[in-house]
């Protein structure tokens, strides 16, 4: 071959090529900033040479496509940390909405204590004057309102982590469709032998939102992804989605469930969904029962020291806080029973240092409140004693009551079990062996829990050769620290949460900044890229324009009129 | 690999750090505190609960201490007032009983010591803010005219024993019942002197003896009462020293926990401030710079 057609057929070919890197070139700058977006690089090739008589001559150029630029470890990297830091900032923000809550307003749990603490000083002051009578009585009020506020507080947060959990799951079923779609249109695209970099980037950055929402794994073969939750629940094969459910539970929050009806809300981790689950079924639950047992050790702790008196009228003090019998609500239902002044138990029994009882009342906040409870998980085996748990012919169960010295033996029978205990401490207590509030019951987990009024109360359930449980109830602590100990729990884990979510947004950054240095688009390249394609092209149509003005002078060659 | 040209989302990140930072130094200098949500600082925060409550305690038992400091003062002088009513009485009752005086001599003695005994009533009726001091805890005058009894008064009060919180687990006793103190059964006070003016009035020497002796022994069971408020003043004063030194440990406490200092805040503030610009003079300067800025436009 040879000759000027040859020529212009490179010529045509270099127009060819840049034009289709200008096209790349412009596809980048147009798509600098879409999400997801990776650089596409042109690849040309050289033609083989062509030989003539003339010699060697080249071939041209070839443009063999355009190619993605893509870090494939990078990006899970980013779909990982993108979950982690989903999970931590929803944390935070619930734990920022809780903890205004423990914030010293006037209003909290702690301004009260301070109020109704004063309140019962300033009574020992004044015992029988109304007005300070009346004040104790509003201050207990204002202080079962601050145990009802922080009580509602944390349980809308729990409310509204439940509201996320469904919006989020409604989300992920949408998104998961998406990329079985996308995910089918690779998989026969790459099939086919074929690339098609538009969906591929449109997939990558679903799953990163997907990631987003809930920890995944995702897998690839035969150019498909699989996508399972961090568990293993399937969400996407191939072009296949299996849409994730919700139910109601028995504890009235959404459970989510896989395909198969299969509960799989505990194994659910990272993501928003993550981080909602976290914050309703562990975080806030947490929280909520250490309020409930301040409120109910609190309240019956006050109440005992009322009953301990007499009210101005002499009768036997009545019951100053009233708390639900659902130890899951004592704070939220915590309220004062009486409203009249004169039924406040200043009055001891039989003294003549009659007021002394507002000793007593004062002595229920600045006193450890009694921690009454001991399970047998807490005992030196773990093995849990139930009702029927048989109790060795000969053994010997003792409790040893620490406020009155006095030791309760219990010697069991061929057929006793720890039932027969209980109804031995029962009667030990109606027969005052054992000091009034000394059980023994079953928690909802099986395991036997005794209580009693006292802290430092020991029960010992020894079978002939072994100890089957031992209790030792420890001494509780004053109101105010185990509310402290509350308020620091939740600065904590307020604290860490919104720390967590700060460093993993950093490491995010820093990992969307590598993927951009790799798969981004630099405007300053791809405007020196243009003006280099634009050069490229122009010299190209030369070509032609010199080709053809060639192939004119020597198509004139044989006429007559010419020069 | 190439350079990323998307600073972008650094440089908002940035500016939200830098900005973050700006505000938590002007909300420290605006509320004084370095502390205001639990998680500013979990454990000052929870330390501050117990401050709170022993600060509102403090307070609480400052006050309780000067209210009942003026009761427990009137009862101490009153008392010392009694003393020297009685010590005159037992003069007067020591010269009635040397039988060297005319019956109208003793009839003046008697409305003398009629009026000291209407002078220590009046006493034991001392009343501070409404309450009365030798009552108990009853409100009702704690001694009127009852000529069926013996001593002429009944007391109206009770025997309630006010102990007042001034201290954590701390209750100082702050009064006596006056059936203690003027009306004993053993040795009472209103009892001797009505005895007296009897006996004065009747010229009865052996009786005016009698009634002269118990009424000195009297003064002394009066002065150990006094002396029982004096220790209570003592207590109190001194337990109202320690509490204000508490209330000055505590509020350094609560410094040293949530507070700022203000020149380090004022810095900090400063240092703030002068990033913040930093970082936006930096993004003003980087964000609009391209290579399309330097290129010229096609003629």
């Amino acid at each position: 071959m040879g000759g000027l057609n040859a020529t212009l057929s490179i010529g045509m070919q270099a127009l060819d090529a840049a034009q289709g890197a200008i096209d790349a070139t412009s596809n980048n700058i147009a798509n600098a900033d879409t999400a997801g977006y990776t650089e596409e690089v042109v690849q040309f090739s050289e033609n083989p040479l062509s030989q003539s008589e003339n010699g060697v001559t080249g071939g041209g150029v070839t443009m063999d496509g355009i190619q993605s630029v893509q870090d494939e470890l990078l990006d899970v990297q980013i779909q990982q940390q993108t979950s982690q830091e989903s999970s931590a900032s929803t944390e935070s923000a619930s734990l920022q909405q809780i903890q205004t809550y423990f914030t010293t307003t006037g209003t909290d749990i702690a301004s009260a204590l301070t109020s109704f603490s004063s309140s019962l000083a300033a009574l020992s002051a004044n015992p029988t004057n109304t007005a300070t009578q009346q004040g104790v009585i509003s201050s207990g009020k204002e202080l079962a309102q601050a145990f009802n506020t922080t009580a509602s507080g944390l349980q809308s947060a729990q409310t509204s982590a439940n509201g996320l959990v469904t919006t989020t799951v409604a989300q992920i079923n949408t998104l998961t469709q998406q990329i079985a779609q996308l995910n089918g249109q690779v998989g026969q695209l790459t099939a086919s032998g074929q690339n098609d970099s538009s969906a591929e980037d449109q997939l990558n950055e679903a799953v990163v939102q997907l990631a987003g929402l809930t920890g995944v794994a995702v897998t690839q073969s035969d150019g498909e992804d699989t996508i399972t939750t961090g568990n293993g629940t399937p969400l996407v094969m191939g072009d296949q989605s299996f849409s994730l459910q919700t139910s109601t539970g028995s504890d009235g929050f959404q459970q989510v469930l896989d395909s198969n009806g299969t509960n799989i809300t505990s194994t659910i981790q990272g993501g928003q969904l993550g981080g909602a689950i976290q914050m309703r079924d562990q975080v806030i639950p947490g929280m909520l029962s250490q309020l409930n047992s301040l409120a109910s050790q609190f309240s019956s702790s006050f109440n005992a020291a009322q009953t301990e008196g007499l009210d101005s009228n002499g009768n036997q003090g009545q019951d100053f806080f009233t708390t639900s019998t659902d130890s899951n609500n004592a704070a939220a239902d915590m309220s004062v029973s009486i409203s009249d002044p004169s039924l406040l138990a200043i009055n001891s029994v039989g003294s003549t240092n009659s007021n002394s009882n507002v000793a007593n009342l004062s002595a229920a906040l600045t006193e450890a409140l009694p921690s009454n409870s001991a399970s047998s998980a807490e005992g030196t085996t773990s093995a849990p004693l139930t009702a029927s748990t048989a109790l060795t012919d000969g053994s010997v169960t003792s409790i040893t009551d620490s406020a009155t010295g006095q030791t309760f033996s219990f010697t069991a029978g061929a057929s006793s079990t720890i039932a027969s205990l209980q109804a031995a401490i029962a009667s030990a207590v109606a027969a005052g062996t054992l000091s009034a509030g000394t059980s023994l019951s079953f928690n909802t987990a099986g395991q036997a829990v005794i209580s009693t009024t006292t802290s430092g109360d020991t029960l010992q359930v020894a079978s002939s050769d072994s100890v089957l449980g031992e209790f030792s109830s420890t001494s509780g602590q004053t109101p105010a620290k185990s509310y402290a100990s509350l308020v620091f729990d939740v600065g904590n884990a307020a604290s860490n949460a919104s720390t967590q979510a700060t460093a993993i947004g950093t490491t995010l950054l820093q990992l969307t900044d590598q993927q951009s240095s790799i798969s981004g688009v630099n405007i300053d390249d791809e405007t020196a890229n243009l003006i280099r394609f634009q050069t490229a092209y122009q010299a190209a149509a030369r070509i032609v324009s010199t080709i053809q003005e060639l192939n004119t002078v020597t198509m004139d060659m044989g006429s007559s009129q010419s020069y | 690999m190439q350079i990323n040209s998307n600073t972008t989302p650094d440089l908002l990140a940035d500016l939200q750090r830098s900005q973050a930072s700006l505000n938590t130094a002007l909300q420290e200098v605006a509320t004084g505190r370095s502390v205001n949500v639990p998680s500013d600082n979990p454990a000052a925060s929870a330390a501050m609960v117990e401050n709170t409550i022993e600060t509102g305690n403090v307070d609480q038992y400052t006050k309780n201490i000067s209210t009942v400091l003026t009761t427990v003062e009137s009862a101490s002088s009153a008392l010392g007032n009694v003393v020297t009513a009685l010590t005159q009485a037992v003069s007067l009752g020591t010269e009635g009983a040397n039988g060297t005086n005319s019956t109208a001599n003793l009839q003046a003695m008697a409305t003398q010591v009629q009026g000291i005994l209407s002078t220590v009533v009046s006493l034991a009726n001392t009343s501070v803010a409404g309450a009365y001091v030798f009552g108990g805890t009853a409100n009702s005058t704690p001694y009127t005219a009852d000529a069926s009894s013996s001593t002429g008064y009944t007391y109206n009060g009770n025997s309630d024993q006010t102990s007042v919180a001034v201290g954590d687990n701390l209750s100082i006793q702050v009064n006596l019942p006056g059936s203690q103190i003027f009306s004993s059964s053993s040795n009472s006070v209103l009892g001797s002197l009505s005895s007296l003016v009897t006996a004065l009035q009747n010229g009865d020497t052996s009786g005016i003896e009698t009634a002269t002796n118990s009424l000195s022994s009297a003064i002394a069971t009066v002065g150990n009462q006094q002396a029982f408020y004096t220790n209570a003043e003592t207590q109190l004063n001194s337990q109202e020293t320690f509490l204000q030194q508490d209330t000055v440990s505590l509020a350094s406490q609560a410094t040293n926990l949530v507070g700022i200092s203000l020149s380090t805040a004022a810095t900090d503030l400063t240092q703030a401030e002068t990033q913040n610009s930093a970082v936006l003079a930096a993004t003003a300067k980087v964000l609009p710079d391209t290579l399309l800025n330097y290129l010229q436009a096609p003629s």
